[in-house]
């Protein structure tokens, strides 16, 4: 992935939870042992409880239920997006329903990093060019398409200015190149290794001879 | 220049420098829950060993029905989640603490009773509550579910170095003001991104004087300041805690262990990226108004009016957080009619907890007009609460008496069965009260276990210095 082109969803309110990102599924119930894993959340979990009446009709106003934004590729939101709980539905929902970048002024540390595990695109931006942006993109801007370029970490707002952000150089690799991180990680195996015999070496009484497979 | 206590486990840890702040960190030990099979699935699909099985231990917590008591005591709790758990642990020669376990409870609550994390170690759960066992000096962090796929495949974990942020509790807190109360007066003064991305040392004299009970719950209710770890440096207190633990260095190693641990806090000299003193003296009995770890405000006080709020995108969070609570604007919070008691889950449920509690019922009555339970953290608080006849005391006063579990807190426990009704009122021991925690659209207070005990007999929000006997 080296390029993100898309409609740009604004969901600005602060300290948004994975708990209102993707609600508790029926799915997710301890009876039927479903595999908990990304596969097990649909498009339909994202903001379900902001998005579905109780009855399952769409909440007309709410921005992923208005045409434009039916298809988002990206997520403008709000300072401390993710914050709390451990849980990785919220990326799997987002990108269940396609998003591929969330664009905030700070995000919570889980989720941020469950969102490079996934291939997110987490970016932070400050706040007032989150507002800015998201007004850009509002329904009714013409052509309200929002770039992102992952080679050059630069997104381009409709008006066509040019963002600069900033991803740790392995993490933006990883993403463009689609790598897998625990493949990543294993080439490093003799590394770890190479550590666990020195720590157990200084610190005996710490991993009492255990062996790493 | 000195280190603080985070670096230097830190800096124990790191297998290698990835750039830009991040390093491979070596991970001492990873706690799984019932939720964890899923990982152990791809683990085999990809076919990678496990990559140290002596140092990786799953509980049985999650999904474990709790609000279980009478004749229902004798049902197993196990279901689809544990079993697909434990036959995944034997596979895999992982020590599984299932349901019916006499070890078995919620994950930070048991790591610290078997001393599976210890002062220095790094350790991480999936449980965004990981941090709890940081009271003991460990770097403790939650993982999410990829994470515990890395770190069973590698035994390490990528993690970015965080800055420290050291805040000390000064002061003299007046009498009956618990660990709990302390934090939601932290989490009052800081807001829930107060510590957005730091390691947090809680410091001072107020925390070096609190038992290791109580410090378990500061570390606990931290993680609501968005901090990455907290944690306390080693002591006498964590020492004397963690003697004669099953985990736990024994014979000569444990004076050697010892020795070490003493040395990890943070030097006099080390450098904080912030320092906060806080001041504990005035704290009243403290509970939240509304649906965030910060929306706090004392006992006596009353909730916020949006009409003395200037700013207007503070005014609109308000009139929804009250909107969200359904609370009168600017009225007191105490007198508040509540549905439903919830004492339990790993921010408070340690037998000190259950003693607070059970001070306030002795001897008296629950409320007809709601539902109270008290769900013990772990078998081993269960135990100790029934020898020493606390459960008794519980159930004369007409509390429930659960299974330990994460129950209610989450609202996962049995299939989601554990939940409270929408627009149901609880007062809760547990440490988040976003929108829908304990169930679609409930509505949660945080407080202590003595102020949830005291609100359970009154039936509405109550102070509980009124019940000091």
């Amino acid at each position: 992935m080296s390029e993100v082109i898309g409609a740009a969803a604004a969901v600005l309110r602060p300290n948004i939870d994975p708990m209102i990102i993707a609600p508790r599924t029926p799915a997710e119930k301890g009876g039927a042992a479903t595999q908990g894993a990304a596969e097990s959340v649909k498009s339909t979990d994202l903001f379900r409880f902001w998005r579905f009446n109780d009855d399952g009709t769409e909440v007309a106003d709410f921005v992923l239920n208005r045409p434009p934004f039916r298809e988002a590729r990206f997520l403008i939101a709000g300072p401390n997006f993710g914050c709390g709980s451990a849980r990785e539905h919220a990326v799997w929902a987002l990108l269940a329903y396609g998003i591929r970048a969330v664009i905030a002024p700070s995000f919570g540390p889980l989720f941020q990093s469950g969102c490079f595990k996934n291939g997110i695109v987490p970016v932070e931006l400050d706040e007032s060019e989150t507002v800015r942006l998201a007004e850009e993109c509002a329904p009714g801007a013409p052509s309200a398409l929002l770039t992102l370029d992952l080679e050059n970490l630069l997104l381009i707002s409709p008006r066509g200015r040019k963002l600069t952000f900033a991803l740790p150089e392995f993490r933006r690799r990883q993403l463009r190149d689609g790598l897998d991180e625990i493949d990543t990680t294993l080439q490093s195996l003799g590394e770890i290794e190479r550590f666990y015999r020195q720590a157990s070496a200084v610190r005996p009484w710490m991993y009492n001879g255990e062996e790493l497979a | 220049m000195g280190k603080t206590l985070f670096e230097k486990i830190w800096d124990r840890h790191v297998v290698k420098d990835l750039g830009d702040g991040f390093a491979l960190i070596f991970v001492d030990a990873q706690m799984l829950t019932d939720l964890s099979s899923p990982q152990f699935v791809q683990l085999k699909e990809r076919s990678l060993p496990l990559r140290f099985p002596k140092r990786t231990f799953a509980v049985s917590d999650h999904t474990v029905p709790t609000l279980v008591e009478g004749a229902a005591k004798s049902v197993s709790r196990r279901n689809s989640w544990t079993d697909m758990m434990h036959d995944k642990a034997t596979q895999f020669g992982v020590t599984h603490l299932d349901a019916d376990d006499p070890d078995q409870g919620i994950t930070s609550i048991v790591a610290p009773e078997l001393a599976i994390a210890w002062p220095g170690s790094t350790f991480t759960v999936l449980d965004s509550h990981a941090c709890t066992s940081g009271a003991l000096g460990a770097m403790a962090w939650a993982s999410t579910a990829s994470d515990v796929l890395h770190t069973l495949a590698t035994q390490t974990s990528i993690l970015k170095k965080p800055p420290v942020m050291r805040i000390s509790l000064v002061g003299t807190p007046g009498t009956g003001i618990t660990a709990k109360d302390m934090m939601l007066h932290v989490l009052r003064e800081l807001s829930i991104a107060g510590a957005a991305g730091y390691a947090v040392e809680l410091a001072g004299p107020v925390i070096r004087a609190m038992p290791m009970e109580g410090r378990l719950t500061c570390c606990n209710v931290g993680v609501e300041l968005g901090a990455r770890v907290v944690m306390i440096a080693p002591d006498s207190t964590t020492v004397d805690y963690l003697n004669g633990r099953r985990y736990a260095p024994s014979g000569a190693d444990w004076d050697v262990a010892v020795r070490d641990w003493l040395q990890l806090a943070s030097d006099d000299d080390a450098v904080f990226d912030r320092d906060v003193t806080i001041d504990v003296s005035r704290v009243e009995p403290l509970i939240t108004w509304g649906p965030s770890p910060d929306f706090v405000i004392g006992i006596s006080e009353n909730v916020p009016n949006p009409v003395d709020e200037p700013d207007r995108e503070r005014r609109a969070v308000l009139e929804a957080a009250l909107a969200y609570t359904n609370l009168t604007p600017g009225a007191p919070i105490a007198g508040t009619p509540v549905d439903f008691v919830f004492i339990g889950s790993c921010a408070n449920n340690r037998i000190s907890d259950l003693r607070s509690a059970a001070a306030v019922a002795k001897g008296r009555t629950v409320a007809k007009s709601l539902d109270a339970w008290v769900i013990p953290g772990s078998q081993a608080v269960k135990r100790q609460a029934e020898a020493e006849g606390l459960d008794v005391i519980f159930q004369a006063a007409g509390f429930h008496w659960g299974e330990p579990g994460c129950s209610m807190c989450g609202g996962q426990g049995n299939g989601f069965t554990e939940l409270l009704g929408p627009r149901r009122r609880a007062v809760s021991t547990i440490a988040r009260n976003f929108p829908n925690r304990q169930g679609p659209q409930s509505i949660t207070h945080l407080a202590s276990p003595a102020t949830a005990a005291a609100v359970a007999v009154a039936g509405h929000i109550v102070d509980v210095r009124e019940f000091a006997s």
